[in-house]
């Protein structure tokens, strides 16, 4: 359990209102408000109930696969000269990213409140493939937003969720990647409030969200603070993960924010350059709104219209962020930088070439910042990034810019609908 | 309230009718003739004017409008240029009540104090955010109030009644109320006669406020059944279609002047059960 902590606020955040200090809040419309309200009820008397916890744990032991290992980086360790890394191998989890952690509890929450039907957003596709599952092993019909340019770059994951019995909707509107998604899941939602469940994949969107998906995510760090404490006895210097909506970033920062001394990076997806109009470097290159019922960090215009992100990583191509991530930068206690695309996929083959493991784009960008850090630190230095999505999903999105054509595969996967 | 929104519903009431409220998006499909268009309704004596303020984002908006948002964005339509549309309708109808909608983050990203300023001076009576909670509204609220213009509180199928006694109070529920008729989007589903009934007399054991319900209202039947129950209705995806299909900006004020028309014949409220 956390320890409360009066100098730093981060423990008891959020508020009754979900207000992580500015940011947060319930920016819906009426019709999801109460609804809204009945899931706070559902997700505060289910952190309180001890069998939520043993179903939650059976579940992450038995079929995701937890605890996930915590990996000496010894051959990346070696190359970089400086810094000892290690990875925390969220991407060994059951479907292969970090998102199955938050599925499994909010589906047991949908479960209590007696909801049959789920719906869901995805940008990579991972929490589009772990909602899919999940649903089939509970049995609950399941539909999910994609936006039309995510379907094309991830073909293997769209397929993989049609196999487990979901239905894929795509999104042509706006950017037609990850943010029309959610527009379009609260579209249904509004419109399915009796029988339907909204699972959302990131920290972001109205309270209780943020904080229901940190507490279910927080399990990543809990695991990795318990295992450097082991291994090595003490706490790390740094932690670094990637920042989307950035639920892996928290599920693995929040048990270490009252720890002072170590200090935190979130890695944003600067796309072609936080200089140019294509990029999802939210905290770095854009200005505090309300998107998807939080205030928090957007890109938008003059006037207020939310801009297109982008990234070569469809999870970090999001001009959002969870509003706990904008308090955190605006307290100063987390640090965000932002790696282009380029700079992603250097790491992204390092990676693979060095430890004979193939990341997601998405961690590839963490682990760009990694590749800058390490160099420059003592070898006492320790350095945990999250390792939370293997890069399966991804070859052909690599393949393309290498210029390699791998395309009659993909055809294929995608033609089989 | 300002006076243009009492008289209003005063007037209406005193003829035994609903009101007319037509929802447009401002700029759609372009500046001058999105301007065309208002004066079009002004002309055909609809009761009030609703502007909607395009945003990118409309979660809670259906394909047509959300089309029109879209429309209107990519011909550089603004937060400062919705204001200067209803400014100029201000100046040509003086008494005609004009309430904008929209989503927060535009109005957010103006600033919140400046935008009730520049409202007051274009002659707006009443704002409506629909991603605004009465749990969000406070800032918009006391901003609004020193231009004396109403933040309009919206409830919907799903408020039950500790919600709808929340939403009426009556320091912060002021011109009217306006009644999501289902739970949806707009344009899309067609609320049961059954469930407004109930709804409205919810509603009045909690507000003496007028009435005014909206989304997926299209047909004059449709306008008759809620003019048993509402002080107002809303007609939007319906407009906003015609001038989609238009081929002209006169051929849209045309659709606009026959649609209006036939609209008005169900609004009466004589021979009906009150």
């Amino acid at each position: 359990m956390p320890i409360m902590n009066s100098s730093h606020l981060a423990n008891y955040l959020p508020d009754v209102n979900g207000r992580f200090g500015a940011y947060g809040g319930r920016y819906m419309p009426e019709t999801l408000m109460p609804l809204l309200l009945a899931l706070d009820q559902a997700w505060q008397s289910a952190r309180d109930d001890p069998s939520f916890h043993a179903e939650i744990d059976s579940f992450a032991q038995n079929y995701v696969g937890r605890p996930s290992p915590l990996y000496f980086a010894e051959r990346l360790t070696e190359h970089l000269g400086g810094a000892k890394i290690y990875f925390k191998r969220d991407e060994l989890n059951h479907t292969g990213s970090h998102k199955i952690n938050n599925c499994l509890g909010q589906i047991l929450i949908a479960r209590r409140m007696g909801k049959q039907r789920i719906i869901a957003e995805t940008g990579a596709g991972q929490h589009g493939v772990a909602t899919a599952s999940i649903c089939a092993r509970f049995g609950l019909a399941c539909r999910v937003y994609m936006g039309a340019k995510d379907i094309a770059r991830q073909s293997p994951n769209v397929f993989r969720m049609r196999l487990l019995g979901c239905e894929v909707v795509s999104c042509e509107s706006g950017s037609a990647s990850l943010k029309d998604a959610m527009n379009e899941a609260l579209r249904d939602w509004v419109s399915n409030v009796d029988d339907s469940y909204y699972l959302i994949g990131s920290v972001a969107g109205p309270h209780p969200y943020p904080e229901m998906v940190r507490e279910l995510q927080a399990i990543i760090g809990r695991e990795a603070r318990a295992q450097i404490l082991e291994r090595e006895g003490r706490l790390p210097d740094l932690l670094v993960a990637c920042v989307g909506g950035g639920s892996n970033a928290i599920g693995l920062f929040h048990p270490f924010l009252l720890d002072e001394k170590v200090r935190i990076i979130g890695v944003e997806a600067a796309g072609k350059g936080v200089d140019s109009k294509k990029n999802a470097a939210t905290m770095t290159g854009g200005s505090p709104g309300i998107l998807h019922g939080s205030r928090s960090y957007v890109l938008q215009d003059d006037d207020g219209q939310i801009q297109e992100a982008h990234s070569i990583s469809a999870g970090l191509d999001y001009p959002g962020v969870g509003p706990e991530h904008a308090y955190l930068k605006d307290s100063g206690r987390v640090e965000y930088q932002a790696v282009d695309d380029e700079q992603a996929l250097q790491a992204f083959d390092l990676c693979a070439r060095l430890e004979g493991i193939i990341p997601a784009l998405e961690p590839s960008h963490a682990l760009a910042t990694v590749m800058r850090i390490a160099p420059l630190e003592p070898k006492e230095c320790i350095i945990i990034v999250n390792l939370c999505g293997r890069g399966d999903k991804d070859v052909f999105t690599v393949a393309r810019a290498r210029g390699e054509d791998i395309s009659e595969n993909q055809s294929k996967v995608s033609s089989d609908r | 309230m300002s006076k243009r929104l009492q008289n209003c519903f005063a007037r209406v009431r005193a003829q035994k009718r609903c009101a007319l409220v037509t929802f447009l998006t401002a700029g759609d499909p372009n500046r001058e003739c999105s301007q065309r268009l208002f004066e079009q309704l002004a002309e055909s004596s609809v009761d009030l004017l609703e502007i909607g303020m395009p945003f990118s984002d409309p979660v809670a908006d259906g394909e047509t409008i959300q089309l029109a948002s879209k429309r209107a964005l990519s011909q550089g339509t603004t937060l400062t240029s919705v204001l200067a549309l209803a400014a100029e309708l201000r100046r040509k109808y003086l008494d005609l009540p004009i309430v904008l909608m929209g989503y927060a983050n535009p109005v957010h990203s103006f600033g919140i104090e400046k935008f009730a300023t520049q409202a007051e001076q274009s002659g707006i009576d009443g704002v409506i955010l629909v991603d605004v909670p009465p749990e969000e509204d406070a800032p918009y609220i006391s901003a609004l109030k020193k231009s004396n213009i109403a933040l309009i509180r919206l409830v919907t199928p799903t408020s039950d009644d500790a919600r709808l006694h929340t939403i009426c109070n009556t320091d912060k529920c002021k011109g009217f109320i306006y009644v999501v008729s289902v739970a949806g989007t707009t344009g899309r589903k067609q609320a049961l006669e059954g469930d407004l009934e109930q709804l409205a007399a919810r509603l009045r054991k909690n507000s003496s406020l007028p009435l005014v319900a909206g989304f997926g209202v299209r047909s004059r039947e449709q306008i008759a059944m809620f003019a048993r129950y509402f002080d107002g209705v809303v007609v939007g995806s319906a407009l906003v279609e015609e001038v989609a299909n238009s081929h002209s900006c006169e051929d849209a004020c045309a659709r606009l002047q026959k649609t209006v028309a036939e609209l008005q014949k169900g609004l009466g409220k004589n021979n009906q059960s009150s």
